[in-house]
Order: structure tokens, then sequence, then C-alpha cells
């Protein structure tokens, strides 16, 4: 693991953030939700810990489903985080950091949704919609009880 | 055939009156840090798309040359539009994913392949142009 402190931005620079991102740590995620909120996809995001956001205020959050919410800049529309509600923020859009070299993607995920044109990554685990629904009911029964 | 798309949350919708089935892949760093992921453009004149929901699109000026249109209510990347005058002003590049329908989608192109991040690189062969070769396409003849 490659741990490294980084920084970076949205677009328009309101939302600043600096967080120890783990470089070997991205997930692709090809999910219809990720399609359709990022223009193309899939989604890269990338595991941090130790994060400080400047312009916090300026973060609009959707609330995508019953478990998870999509933050972005109300200013400029950046892509910033999905995180699962009431959990700490663990991981932000790769594309904001101003250096992404290093970054390697591990994790591929909705994978039976992925497009013609990618094919699958060297070394990245797989994972199906189905086998990510089951992880999601076992994470969502866990913090019930 | 028309094709139809929409925002995540469905506030905006948008209908391409022409049968366009080509999308291309830009991998600038603005695109980058905009979409989250790979933003992949679907081309439309700006008299082949009618947009529905349009007082829910905030539009943000990222460049001198043209504005990106996302939705208020969700942050879905709608748009790329070039605002620069010119035979392209006002010509929409729909965020491909959005799209309703992927069914024979072809990937002919990607632009600015030499920021790319080393993370990924798509299937196939198709034409690649540079960030310099991009510009140089855009700029004006006289280098004003």
């Amino acid at each position: 693991m490659v741990a490294e402190r980084k920084t970076g931005s949205c677009l328009c620079g309101l939302v600043r953030v600096e967080a120890v991102i783990d470089a070997s740590s991205i997930t692709a995620c090809h999910c219809g939700q990720c399609r359709r909120w990022t223009g193309g996809g899939p989604y890269f995001s990338t595991g941090v810990s130790d994060v400080r956001i400047d312009g916090e205020d300026q973060i609009a959050i959707f609330a995508a489903s019953e478990w998870g919410e999509r933050g972005y800049c109300r200013s400029c529309g950046t892509t910033l985080f999905w995180r699962m509600k009431g959990k700490p923020l663990n991981n932000l859009a790769a594309g904001l950091f101003d250096d992404q070299s290093g970054l390697a993607v591990r994790q591929e995920i909705f994978v039976d949704r992925r497009p013609h044109w990618q094919s699958p990554w060297d070394g990245a685990s797989q994972s199906t919609e189905a086998e990510e629904y089951a992880k999601l009911e076992a994470a969502l029964k866990g913090s019930a009880t | 055939m028309s094709l139809t798309g929409k925002c995540l949350c469905g506030a905006v919708s948008y209908t391409i009156s022409k049968d366009q089935r080509e999308v291309g892949a830009c991998h600038c760093s603005s695109c980058q840090a905009w979409s989250g992921g790979v933003f992949i453009g679907i081309q439309a004149g700006k008299d082949e798309a009618v947009l529905t929901g349009e007082e829910n699109l905030t539009i943000f000026k990222s460049s001198e040359w043209a504005e990106r249109a996302f939705c208020s209510k969700c942050g879905s990347s709608l748009f790329y539009r070039v605002t620069a005058p010119g035979p392209m002003q006002g010509d929409f590049h729909f965020g491909a994913g959005t799209l309703t329908d992927w069914d024979g989608l072809a990937m002919n192109d990607e632009i600015f392949i030499d920021r790319k991040p080393d993370a990924y690189a798509f299937a196939g062969t198709r034409k690649q142009m540079t960030g310099a070769e991009m510009m140089a396409l855009f700029a004006p003849p006289d280098g004003s």
C-alpha cells in the first residue's frame, strides 16, 4: 500500500481537499447511477483518510438511494464523493487530485455493466451487481444490529 | 430515430433529434475532475437537441470557449457546450452516460489522450488526438 498526502480541488476551486490517499486503492464503478452521474464512466473513487475539506458549505448532497448519497460542488458540478448515509467520508473522486501519478485500479465493481470499449483491469478484483448488492445488504444488516 | 437522456434524478431530460451512435471520450484534466471518471460525449448541434427542465440546470463557464451544465438537484454532468463564436457555437456534447439506451454505441475517438492517467486505458483502437493537436485544430489560422 502506497499512502501519500495529496491535494486537489473541484473545477472552480471553491471546494479544496487534502487527504492521505491510498494510491493503489482505486475502485472503478460501472453501475448505472455512476454512469449517469459522471456523464460517462466508470466512476473512479480512491480510499482516503485524514481528510481536510475547505469550502464544505459549497457541497451539495444528493440522496441517491436509501443508503447512499452523492456529493458535488454546487457552483461547478464537480463530482466529489459517494458515501454511505451516516458513515464517515472514506473516499473521494480520483479526478479531484492534482497529481494522479501512481494511481492504480484495484477493485472493479458492477462489472456486468461494463461497456464493450473497456477491458477488465489487470490485477483488479471483479464484482458483479448481484455480488455488490449482497455485500450491501450484509453491511446494512450489520449496522442495524 | 431520436435519442433520449436524463440526469440521475430526472429533473432534466433531453431529446436528440438525429440518429447518432458515435461517442468520444475526453481525457482532459477538466473532464476528469468534473465527471469524476471519464467524460464520454455525444455530439448534437444546437438545433438538434431539445432540453426539458432547463430551469434545473446550473451552467458553469469552464473556459473562454465553453461551458458545462449539470443538474442542480443531483449533480449529474449533463453537457459541455461550445460558447466561442464560429461554426460550432452552441454545439452540445451530452454526457453519454445520461443516455437512456446504450445499445449499439460506438466509441470512435479519444481526445487529450496525452492527459489520460496511466491508471486506465480503453480496449481496441480508434482515432486519438493529443491536447496540442486539439488546440491547433481550433486555434485561429494566424495564431491570434
